[in-house]
C-alpha cells in the first residue's frame, strides 16, 4: 500500500504536493513532501545579509541537522498585507496620543506595491475591534482612529489570534501578511492563551513586528514577550523610539531580502516540527524564521 | 650564554605548545541539535506565557550530537546563545572532562559539557534499528490479535 504524505506548513507560498482527491482512480500515488522556508539573515550589527549561499547555512529541523538542500532563491512575494495592532489600554494611556500619530503615519504612507493593504485593529477593554479593513486611507478611517482612547484592561492575546485570523482569511499569492504591534506585552484579561495566540500567528504564515511601547530603560516582562513572540515568527521586536514607519520599513526591507530554501523533510514524526537556521561558518550571522510547522499524514 | 639559554628553553617549548594547541583536535560532524535543560530557575518567556500546569524551565541550553569516528558524543553548553557552527566537520578536543570545540578558525575555542559518549559502533547500531522500525510496513490490528492468541 502506498503511502501519500501531506505536508500542513504554515508560511505563506508553502507548495502543498496537492490532494489525494485531485488524483484519478487507480493513480500510483508516492511521497512528494518538501519543506519550504522563507528566511531572511542579518549580521552582528542587525543589518540585512543580502548575498547568502547554501554553504552559509543549516537547517535544524526537528532537532536534526539537514545539510543538503533542493533549492535556495529569493522569495517571490513582492507586497504586504499589514494589520497594525494598538494596545488601546490603560496602561499605555499615557503615551497612547502619540502611538496614535505614528500609525496614522503608517496608515499615510504612500502604498509600497499595488497590491499593498494596510488595516488597524485597536484592543483595549473586552475585545478587539476593527478600526479600519484595507481602506485605512480614508478620511473616515482617519476619524475613527482619533475617536479611540486608551481605557480597561488589554485583551492581547484575543486581539493577536484575531487579527492573525483575519490575515489567514484572506491570503493571497505573493503578498506577505504582517502584523505590526503596538503594545507593553502586558495581557490581563484575554480568553486565548499565550501559545494560542502565538500559535493563531504562526499557522496565518505572519511575520510579527513588535513595537515595545515599555520605557527603554525598564526591562518588564512584556518587553520579553514581545520580543520572543516577535522571534518565533521570524518578525523583529523594535524599541519604543523607532517607530511606525520604522516597523513597516523594516518589514518591506525583509521582504527584499528573504530567501525561499527547499528540503526532504528529514523525519516523518507527525505534529510540529521546530525550525532553527544556525550558521555553518559565521556565528555572527543571525537566521530568522518561523519556529516551526505542522506535518501531517491524512488517513489514506 | 643567557640569551642562549632563553632562546633554547623556548625552542623546546615550541612543539609542546603547538600539540596542545593544534595536534590534539580531532573532527566531528554535528547530526543533531536541540534545546535542553539548563539548571537555571524559570523565567522571561516561559513565565509569561507558560500556563500553570506547563511549567518548564525558561533558560534552555543547546545540546548538539556530535558523532566522531570511534565516540558520539552528547554535549550541553554553558548557555543559551553558546552556539557550534554547523559546518559539515568541525574540530574538536577532550580537556578535563569538557569538550573544547574550535571556532572561527582556530581563534577561538568554545567548551561544552559531556552529557552522555557512546561508542560510534553502538550508536551506529542503534540508528539502524530506529530506521529499520521506521520503514517496517505497520503491523494490522489482526495481525497483532492472532499473535496474541497464539501466545
Amino acid at each position: 500500500m502506498t503511502k501519500y504524505a501531506l505536508l500542513l506548513f504554515l508560511f505563506p507560498g508553502l507548495a502543498f504536493a496537492g490532494s489525494s482527491k485531485d488524483l484519478p482512480a487507480g493513480a500510483y500515488h508516492t511521497t512528494v513532501s518538501e519543506v519550504r522556508i522563507t528566511f531572511f539573515a542579518t549580521d552582528q550589527n542587525n543589518h540585512l545579509v543580502d548575498k547568502l549561499g547554501k554553504d552559509d547555512f543549516a537547517v535544524v529541523d526537528h532537532g536534526i541537522v539537514v545539510r543538503d538542500f533542493r533549492s535556495l532563491v529569493r522569495s517571490d512575494e513582492t507586497a504586504l498585507d499589514v494589520v497594525a495592532m494598538v494596545d488601546a489600554s490603560e496602561s499605555v494611556a499615557p503615551r497612547f496620543p502619540r502611538t496614535i500619530n505614528e500609525v496614522l503615519q503608517l496608515v499615510s504612507q504612500q502604498p509600497l506595491a499595488s497590491d499593498d493593504n494596510i488595516s488597524v485593529v485597536s484592543f483595549g477593554g473586552l475585545q478587539p475591534a476593527v478600526i479600519c479593513s484595507r481602506s485605512c486611507r480614508d478620511a473616515g478611517a482617519e476619524q475613527r482612529l482619533l475617536a479611540v482612547r486608551a481605557s480597561g484592561p488589554t485583551p492581547l492575546f484575543d486581539a493577536l489570534a484575531y487579527s492573525a485570523n483575519l490575515l489567514s482569511r484572506r491570503q493571497t499569492p505573493g503578498v506577505r501578511p504582517v502584523l505590526i504591534l503596538f503594545s507593553d506585552g502586558e495581557d490581563t484579561i484575554s480568553k486565548t492563551s499565550g501559545w494560542d495566540a502565538l500559535e493563531a500567528v504562526i499557522a496565518s504564515g505572519a511575520l510579527l513586528y513588535t513595537v515595545d511601547l515599555n520605557k527603554p530603560a525598564s526591562a518588564s516582562n512584556g518587553s520579553v514577550a514581545l520580543q520572543q513572540m516577535a522571534e518565533a515568527t521570524g518578525g523583529r521586536y523594535l524599541p519604543v523610539g523607532e517607530g511606525a514607519v520604522h516597523a513597516l520599513q523594516a518589514a518591506l526591507q525583509d521582504l527584499r531580502a528573504s530567501y525561499v530554501v527547499t528540503y526532504q523533510p528529514p523525519s516523518d514524526a507527525v505534529g510540529f516540527h521546530s525550525l532553527r537556521i544556525l550558521p555553518k561558518h559565521d556565528l555572527n550571522l543571525r537566521f530568522h524564521c518561523r519556529n516551526g510547522y505542522y506535518y501531517q499524514t491524512p488517513i489514506p | 650564554m643567557k640569551h642562549t639559554l632563553w632562546l633554547i628553553l623556548v625552542f623546546c617549548s615550541l612543539p609542546v605548545a603547538g600539540a596542545e594547541h593544534l595536534g590534539v583536535y580531532q573532527h566531528g560532524t554535528v547530526v543533531r541539535m536541540r534545546m535542553g535543560d539548563c539548571t537555571f530557575p524559570p523565567h522571561g518567556f516561559m513565565a509569561t506565557f507558560g500556563a500553570p500546569q506547563m511549567q518548564m524551565p525558561a533558560e534552555v541550553c543547546p545540546e548538539y550530537t556530535l558523532v566522531s569516528d570511534k565516540v558520539v558524543y552528547v554535549i550541553v553548553g554553558r548557555s543559551s546563545n553558546q552556539l557550534i557552527p554547523l559546518a559539515d566537520e568541525i574540530d574538536f578536543r577532550l580537556q578535563k572532562g569538557e569538550l573544547a570545540v574550535r571556532v572561527d578558525d582556530a581563534k577561538h575555542e568554545s567548551k561544552f559539557s559531556i552529557r552522555e559518549m557512546i561508542l560510534r559502533t553502538e550508536w551506529d547500531l542503534v540508528q539502524k534499528h530506529i530506521t529499520d522500525e521506521l520503514s517496517a510496513p505497520p503491523r494490522s490490528s489482526d495481525e497483532l490479535l492472532s499473535t496474541r492468541s497464539r501466545n
